[in-house]
């Protein structure tokens, strides 16, 4: 199958291990991650200038400034991240944590911020983001004793470098911390990617109740 | 995972890539592949080295490399261009060689240097198969003379047609002071063909 400009699919895999964006206008990518592009890009360093605006509203983290670059204009652009699964991710009014090396891109609607757990990024606000994962992304259900903070989720989640399957730290952390936080209001954007992403309507519930900073 | 059947035939892949076979064949070490010693002595000049095992006899050979996508291209009379590290497998009807990339004076000179593929790139060409290894599959992108197509110089496998790549920079003085957009330099691919791209960048940090 041969793809071209009007082909490739818009804002969705072109295989498991690449996404083709439609830019429209600006949004923020990881650096490097950039495998092809149709169309008239241009990618500009965070601190060069130019976006300061854009930048000051939504990318609070100066720790990672030189790992992200906007992307400007019009056309097709397609990512890619050492082979690793890519999957969309759409948050809705939430907050949610994920591992910086792990995060590909997200439009500049969200607020970017550096998290508390060292090597993770928060992410604040209502837009699609775009994060990889060496196999598939899977969804834990927090347990239900758990409430206070999200910052087990990383650590814990750190898998053998053999393994290609298990958990991957950066699913892992994104749903323990979207759901700890502000409930199930991430899901899983893209349709073609191969995985068993629940819908929303079956992501788990928190606990009635308990507020979310209660007893542990 | 490639598996090859073979009839009284030859196949060429790369050295080491063989991890199961039935049948009669013979492996034998081929330091030029298809292109006879003036092919193996550009090789050894120009540094495009593939390091082949021809494989010839009926049965069937299963090859594979570190878990790589494989992909199958057919060509009918064109020529492929890959880099030499993409190639898998092919056809023993396929005759290869290596050609020079830096056509563009002294702009494929750098692009040689700074994208670090060198300044040769392989061929393949004839009637037959030829297979490429890939991280994430090969993804075949349309170019035509209206839509270029831009690529990341380390994530690009190959192309064929009537294509003509040039590197576009934009290095200045904010590379330097480490304020690059992380993609100062993109093979940009001009003409008619189609080109060929992994998800991956080579040589990256895995």
């Amino acid at each position: 199958m041969t793809f071209n400009a009007r082909t490739l699919p818009s804002n969705d895999n072109v295989n498991p291990y690449s996404f083709c964006v439609d830019v429209a206008g600006e949004m923020f990518i990881q650096k490097g991650k950039m495998i092809a592009y149709y169309g008239s890009l241009r990618f500009e360093a965070i601190s060069a200038g130019p976006y300061d605006a854009l930048i000051r509203q939504s990318f609070n983290s100066p720790l990672y400034a030189n790992d992200f670059v906007v992307v400007t204009g019009h056309g097709k652009l397609i990512l890619g991240d050492r082979g690793y699964n890519i999957s969309s991710f759409d948050l809705e009014d939430g907050n949610l944590t994920v591992r910086s090396p792990n995060m590909l891109g997200f439009d500049p609607s969200l607020i970017c911020q550096e998290s508390t757990v060292p090597g993770y990024l928060t992410f604040l606000g209502t837009g699609k983001f775009l994060a990889s994962s060496n196999g598939e992304v899977h969804f834990l259900e927090p347990p239900s004793g758990w409430t206070r903070t999200p910052s087990w989720a990383g650590p814990t989640c750190r898998r053998p470098p053999t393994a290609t399957t298990t958990v991957t730290c950066a699913a892992c952390s994104v749903w323990c911390a979207a759901w700890s936080q502000t409930g199930p209001r991430v899901r899983r954007g893209n349709s073609t990617s191969p995985g068993k992403a629940p819908s929303s309507s079956s992501l788990p519930k928190p606990p009635s109740g308990a507020p979310p900073t209660s007893k542990r | 995972m490639l598996s090859v059947r073979l009839r009284n035939e030859e196949v060429f892949a790369k050295r080491g890539a063989m991890i199961a076979y039935t049948g009669f064949v013979e492996f034998a070490p081929s330091s030029s592949g298809s292109e006879g010693m003036r092919g193996a002595a550009m090789r050894s000049v120009t540094g495009e080295r593939m390091t082949l095992m021809s494989a010839r006899g009926t049965g069937e050979v299963l090859y594979a490399f570190y878990g790589m996508h494989v992909t199958m291209i057919s060509l009918r009379g064109e020529t492929f261009y890959a880099e030499s590290e993409s190639v898998l497998a092919y056809d023993g009807r396929l005759r290869s060689g290596t050609e020079f990339m830096g056509q563009g004076g002294a702009g494929g000179l750098i692009r040689g240097a700074a994208t670090g593929s060198g300044l040769f790139t392989t061929t393949l060409e004839g009637m037959g198969e030829l297979a490429i290894v890939s991280e994430g599959g090969a993804i075949a992108l349309d170019v035509t003379p209206q839509r270029p197509i831009f690529a990341d110089p380390q994530a690009y496998v190959g192309h064929r047609g009537q294509i003509h790549s040039t590197l576009v920079t934009d290095v200045g003085w904010k590379t330097f002071v480490g304020q690059s957009s992380g993609e100062s330099y993109q093979l940009k691919f001009t003409g008619q063909g189609t080109v060929y791209i992994q998800a991956a960048e080579r040589g990256g940090n895995r």
